[in-house]
C-alpha cells in the first residue's frame, strides 16, 4: 500500500491536476479508501504527504573530512578581542576601511595572529579590504567564489614573505609592493623581473607594475618604456608615457625643464650682500587659489640638482632663494621629498612649507623608504596653521606608511595649536561629527608608547566621537599583549 | 539576572536610548527604593506634570515605565538599569501601592514582555489610585456570563468549521488545477484563503496559510511540487483532526485546537495539573525574531536542558508583540542559561512552555553537551514526535560528535563515519563555511523534514552561534 510506484502515480495525477487526471487511490491504498468516499482525494493528498514526511535525508558514504576550507596555523586573536573587532569593524557602527582598520590589520600581522574563523563572516569586508595582511585563512575566505577564469588571483596563496621565487603568484598589490622595494636596492633586476611576466598580467596589473619601476627611474628603462607605446590598454600606455617624461636626459624632460625655468623670476635684494631671490611666476590663467596645485603638476619630475642648475645656484642657495614665496618653497619640499632628501625637506619644512606634506601623502608614487626619516623632515605640526582642511589627509598619510609615527611627531601633533583647536571645535559642536577623521588616524598613527597620552587628548570629548577610538586602543592594546 | 553593561547594551534598543539614559544618571530620583529582594523602583521627571514612574525586577529584567516612548527598553528603564549595574545604593522599603499593582499583573516571570502589551489606559488608571475594592459577586450575573460565553464558544466553533470547509474547497481547487501552476497564483490565492480562515478565527491556519507562498519559493524549483504535496496535505490533516477532536486524545486535542487558533491561555497552562512540568537548567540555544505577515513581531527563545532527566529535552518560549511597538529585543542570549521551572502547553510532541518560576538570575554558561545521539537517533525522535504530532513544525535536534561537509552546492551535517545527512538549510553559506573540517560537533538545530537550521554549535574552536 502507498508504495513508491503509487506515490509517484498520485504525485503525478497531482502536478497535473486531478481534473484531467484522476488520482488512482483505490489502487494506490490497497482499497483502504474507496474514490468514491467524500473527500478521498484530500485524504489521499494528506497521506501521501505525510509519507513524504517521514523520509530520510539522502545518506553519506562518509569519508576523510572535508579539508578545511583554512590551513593556516598561527593562534587566534585573544577571546577578548573578538567582541572588539566585530564592534569596530562589522555592522552598521564598524567601519571597515578607515585607519583604524588598517592598523588593527598591521598589529594582526605582527603579532602573528588569525582572526577566529566564526568571525570571518562578520569581518567580511575587512578581510576583504586586509586579506594580504590577514594570513592564508583571510586570503582563503576572500577568494572563496574565485574560480579558475578569475585568473592567479583565483587561487590561495599566501606566503609569509614575498621573494622572486613566489611573486608572481603574489596579489597585485603584493607584487607592485615587491617591485617597488627590489627596486630600491637593485633598479636593473626588478625592471627585469617585471619584463619577463608583463604580457601575461591583466592590464591593472601591468599598470600598477609599471607605476613602481617609478622608483629609481633612469635612462636605462627607456627601451623597456617604449616598448609599451603599443600596449593593448590605455591606462598602460599612459602610465608609460608619464613615465617617460619623467626620465632624466629626454628631450621631454629638458622641455619640462625649460618650461619651469622660464616661471621663475630671478631678482637680487640686499645692500652689502647682494643675494638672490625666486619668485613663481604665473600663467594669466591660474587663479590665485590654483597656484599651488598649479607649480605641484608643473615642477612634478624635474630634478633639484637641474633646476638650480639652470638657474645658476646650488641647491641650498636655491633653497634660501625661494623662502620668500611659500608656493616655490612647498614645490621644492615636494621634490626633495621625492629625491629623499630628508636634511633639504627638513629645512623648507620649517621655513615655510610645512604644509606640504598634504600633497605629498595624496600623490600616487608616494612611498618612503626610510618613513621616521621622512617624518621626522616633512611633519611640523607645531607649525601647521591649521589642520588639513580635507579631513581625511592624516589617514591617508596612515594609509600609505601602513605604521606608527616616530613618538616625537605624536607628541608634536598632540600640543599643537592646530590640534588643539580642532579638539576644541569638536567638543563644542559634536552632532557634526567633526575630528572623526583626524581621531581615527590618531590611533592608528601613535605608537603604542603614546597610547595613554591619546586617550587622555581625547577624555574631554563626548563618548560619539571618541568611543571608537578608546575601544580600538584597546583592541590594539590586547593583540600586541598577546 | 547579574545586570553588567554589556547586558545592558544588549537591551538598549539602539544607541540614542543609551545616550538618553546616560544623561539621566544625574537626573534627579525622588522616591527611588527597592525591596531589597530583587525589585526597584523609581520616579523621574519628564516633561509633563507628573514623573515617570520606573520599576524594575532584576531576577528577569521585567519593567514597567508610565512615559509615552515606544521603545522597549526605555531610557528611564535603562537609567535604572544602570544605577544598579553601577552599584548605586537604594534605600530599601516597602513596596508602594503602584509596584505592587504592577507585580500582581506579571504572568510569571520571564513574561519580561513591555507593558504596552495592556492597554495603556487601564495600567495608567492602576497606578495612578490605589486598588479599588473588590465588587460583591452577582449569581444571577455570573449564570448569565456563563450563558453568553457558551454561545460565544458555539458561535466561535461553528465559524471555524465553516472556515475548515473553505479550506478544503480551496484545496480541492489547487488538486483540480494541478500543483503544477500553483506558484504562478500562490501569492493571490494564499492570501484570499488566509483573509478567510482569519474571519473565521481559524488564525493558526491563517498563519500558516500566509507563510505558504515564501517558504515555496525558498524551495528549490524541482522540489515544489513535494512540497506542496506536504503542505497541504497537512493543512486538510489539520482540518479532519479539528472536526474529529472530541475523539482524540487530550493532549492530541489541545494541540489541533491551538495549531487551529484556539490557544489556551497562559493562565491555564500554568494552572492545569496534568501538564508538564520541568525544573532543570537551561541554556539558551538560538533566538528568533521576526516579523510575521499578520505584523505580529514573533519572539522564540529555544532552550536545551542540563540534565538528561525525563520528558522534553527541549523548549521553545513564544511570545508576539504588534510591530508597531517597535523593536523589541529578546530577554535572553543565546548562551545564557538559568534554572527554572518550565511548564509545557499541552500536546502529544511537548514542545512550546512558559517559564513558571525563575531561580536565581540567567549567566552565561560554559559549553554545551549535546544529548549523546547520531543524526539517525535525533531523527528517529523526530519522527516519533511527527507521529504524535502529525502537524508539526520546525523540532528542534541535536548531534552529538558530528561534521559539517559539502554537499552540492550547499552543506550538510552528519557523522563522521556516514549515514543520513542533515541538509543545512542556510540563508547565508558563508556562515557555514568555517565549520567544515571541523569534527566532534556538538550540534543545535531546527528540522523541518526538509532543512535542518543550523543555530549552536560546540566545536573544537569554541562556540559557534548562527
Amino acid at each position: 500500500m502507498l508504495d513508491d510506484t503509487a506515490a509517484e502515480a498520485l504525485t503525478r495525477s497531482l502536478t497535473l491536476g486531478v481534473a484531467r487526471n484522476k488520482m488512482p487511490i483505490a489502487a494506490a491504498f490497497g482499497g483502504m479508501i474507496a474514490a468514491e468516499a467524500p473527500k478521498s482525494e484530500l485524504t489521499a493528498l494528506a497521506l501521501l504527504g505525510q509519507r513524504q514526511r517521514f523520509r530520510r535525508p539522502a545518506a553519506w558514504a562518509g569519508g576523510a573530512p572535508a579539508a578545511p576550507i583554512f590551513v593556516d596555523t598561527r593562534p587566534i586573536v585573544p577571546a577578548p578581542a573578538r567582541p572588539l573587532l566585530i564592534a569596530l569593524l562589522s555592522g552598521k557602527a564598524g567601519d571597515a576601511a578607515d585607519p583604524i582598520a588598517r592598523a588593527i590589520a598591521e598589529a594582526l600581522a605582527r603579532a602573528g595572529r588569525k582572526l577566529h574563523p566564526f568571525d570571518l563572516p562578520a569581518l567580511d569586508k575587512f578581510v576583504s579590504a586586509e586579506a594580504e595582511l590577514l594570513g592564508p585563512d583571510a586570503i582563503a575566505w576572500a577568494e572563496r567564489r574565485a574560480t579558475p577564469e578569475a585568473g592567479p588571483t583565483g587561487r590561495y596563496f599566501f606566503a609569509e614573505t614575498i621573494d622572486e621565487t613566489n611573486w608572481t603568484e603574489a596579489r597585485p598589490a603584493q607584487k607592485a609592493a615587491f617591485i617597488r622595494s627590489l627596486r630600491a636596492r637593485d633598479p636593473e633586476r626588478a625592471r627585469g623581473l617585471v619584463e619577463a611576466g608583463f604580457a601575461v598580467e591583466p592590464a591593472p596589473v601591468r599598470a600598477a607594475l609599471l607605476a613602481a619601476l617609478a622608483v629609481r627611474l633612469s635612462a636605462s628603462d627607456r627601451p623597456f618604456l617604449d616598448s609599451i607605446a603599443k600596449d593593448r590598454a590605455p591606462s598602460v600606455r599612459d602610465t608609460a608615457a608619464a613615465l617617460i617624461a619623467r626620465l632624466p636626459g629626454t628631450e621631454a624632460a629638458a622641455s619640462r625643464l625649460r618650461d619651469v625655468l622660464s616661471r621663475v623670476r630671478a631678482s637680487k635684494t640686499g645692500l652689502l650682500r647682494r643675494r638672490a631671490v625666486l619668485e613663481l611666476d604665473y600663467p594669466a590663467t591660474v587663479k590665485p587659489e590654483q597656484r599651488e596645485t598649479w607649480a605641484a603638476a608643473a615642477f612634478a619630475g624635474v630634478a633639484l640638482d637641474d633646476l638650480a642648475s639652470g638657474l645658476g645656484l646650488a641647491v641650498d642657495a636655491l633653497v634660501s632663494a625661494a623662502a620668500a614665496d611659500p608656493v616655490l618653497t612647498t614645490v621644492l619640499a615636494l621634490l626633495a621629498s621625492a629625491e629623499r632628501r630628508n636634511d633639504l625637506l627638513g629645512h623648507l619644512t620649517a621655513n615655510g612649507a610645512a604644509h606640504a606634506w598634504e600633497r605629498m601623502v595624496w600623490a600616487e608614487d608616494f612611498d618612503p623608504p626610510d618613513v621616521a626619516a621622512w617624518s621626522l623632515s616633512a611633519l611640523r605640526p607645531d607649525l601647521w596653521s591649521g589642520m588639513p582642511q580635507n579631513a581625511a589627509t592624516l589617514g591617508r598619510l596612515h594609509e600609505r606608511i601602513r605604521t606608527a609615527l616616530p613618538p616625537r611627531i605624536i607628541e608634536l601633533l598632540l600640543s599643537a595649536p592646530a590640534w588643539r583647536e580642532l579638539i576644541t571645535r569638536a567638543g563644542q559642536d559634536s552632532a557634526t561629527q567633526a575630528a572623526r577623521p583626524e581621531i581615527a588616524a590618531l590611533c592608528a598613527l601613535a605608537p603604542p608608547s603614546l597610547r595613554q597620552r591619546v586617550r587622555d587628548a581625547l577624555a574631554a570629548l563626548p563618548a560619539s566621537l571618541t568611543a571608537r577610538a578608546f575601544t580600538a586602543l584597546t583592541l590594539l592594546d590586547l593583540i600586541e599583549a598577546a | 539576572m547579574n545586570l553588567t553593561l554589556a547586558k545592558l547594551e544588549e537591551l538598549a534598543p539602539d544607541q540614542g536610548s543609551l545616550d538618553a539614559a546616560r544623561k539621566l544618571l544625574k537626573a534627579k530620583w525622588p522616591a527611588a527604593a527597592g525591596d531589597g529582594a530583587g525589585l526597584v523602583w523609581g520616579e523621574c521627571q519628564g516633561s509633563g506634570s507628573q514623573p515617570y514612574r520606573v520599576v524594575l525586577a532584576e531576577q528577569d529584567l521585567g519593567y514597567k515605565c508610565t512615559c509615552p516612548s515606544r521603545k522597549f527598553p526605555c531610557k528611564h528603564v535603562l537609567a535604572l538599569m544602570w544605577m544598579r549595574v553601577e552599584g548605586r545604593a537604594f534605600a530599601t522599603e516597602d513596596r508602594p501601592v503602584w509596584v505592587a499593582e504592577w507585580l500582581g499583573r506579571r504572568r510569571g516571570p520571564g513574561s519580561a514582555r513591555p507593558a504596552a502589551e495592556a492597554p495603556r489606559a487601564k495600567l495608567d488608571a492602576a497606578l495612578a489610585v490605589d486598588a479599588a475594592e473588590p465588587e460583591p459577586a452577582d449569581p444571577k450575573a455570573e449564570a448569565r456570563a456563563a450563558v453568553q460565553r457558551e454561545r460565544n464558544q458555539a458561535e466561535r466553533e461553528a465559524s471555524i468549521l465553516a472556515g475548515l470547509d473553505d479550506l478544503d474547497r480551496w484545496l480541492e481547487d489547487q488538486m483540480e488545477r494541478g500543483l503544477a501552476a500553483f506558484p504562478s497564483i500562490a501569492a493571490e490565492q494564499s492570501r484570499t484563503l488566509a483573509r478567510r480562515l482569519v474571519d473565521a478565527k481559524a488564525t493558526g491556519l491563517a498563519a500558516r496559510v500566509e507563510q505558504l507562498p515564501p517558504a515555496l519559493f525558498a524551495v528549490p524549483e524541482a522540489e515544489r511540487v513535494d512540497f506542496l504535496i506536504e503542505t497541504l496535505g497537512m493543512l486538510h490533516l489539520m482540518a479532519a483532526a479539528y472536526r474529529r477532536r472530541e475523539s482524540l486524545p487530550a493532549a492530541l486535542r489541545a494541540d489541533i485546537r491551538a495549531a487551529v487558533g484556539a490557544a489556551p491561555t497562559r493562565d491555564a497552562v500554568l494552572e492545569a495539573a496534568e501538564a508538564v512540568r520541568i525544573r532543570d537548567r537551561w541554556l539558551v540555544l538560538a533566538t528568533v525574531n521576526e516579523v510575521q505577515p499578520d505584523k505580529l513581531r514573533r519572539i522564540e527563545t529555544w532552550l536545551g536542558r542540563s540534565s538528561q532527566g525525563e520528558g522534553p529535552r527541549f523548549a521553545v518560549l513564544i511570545d508576539f508583540m504588534p510591530v508597531s511597538l517597535g523593536t523589541v529585543k529578546n530577554t535572553y542570549s543565546v548562551g545564557e542559561a538559568f534554572e527554572a521551572e518550565l511548564v509545557y502547553y499541552p500536546s502529544g510532541a511537548p514542545l512550546r512552555g512558559i517559564i513558571a518560576q525563575q531561580f536565581g538570575s540567567a549567566a552565561r554558561a560554559d559549553r554545551w553537551t549535546a544529548p549523546a545521539g547520531d543524526v539517525a537517533a535525533a531523527l528517529d525522535r523526530y519522527d516519533a514526535a511527527l507521529a504524535a504530532r502529525p502537524w508539526l513544525g520546525d523540532w528542534p535536534l541535536a548531534i552529538s560528535g558530528g561534521a559539517v561537509h559539502r554537499r552540492g552546492d550547499g552543506f550538510a551535517l552528519s557523522m563522521r563515519d556516514g549515514g543520513s545527512a542533515l541538509p543545512i538549510g542556510v540563508g547565508d553559506p558563508d556562515t557555514v563555511l568555517p565549520l567544515l573540517g571541523l569534527d566532534g560537533i556538538d550540534a543545535f538545530g531546527l528540522w523541518n523534514g526538509r532543512d535542518f537550521a543550523l543555530k549552536f554549535a560546540e566545536t573544537p574552536l569554541g562556540r559557534w552561534v548562527g
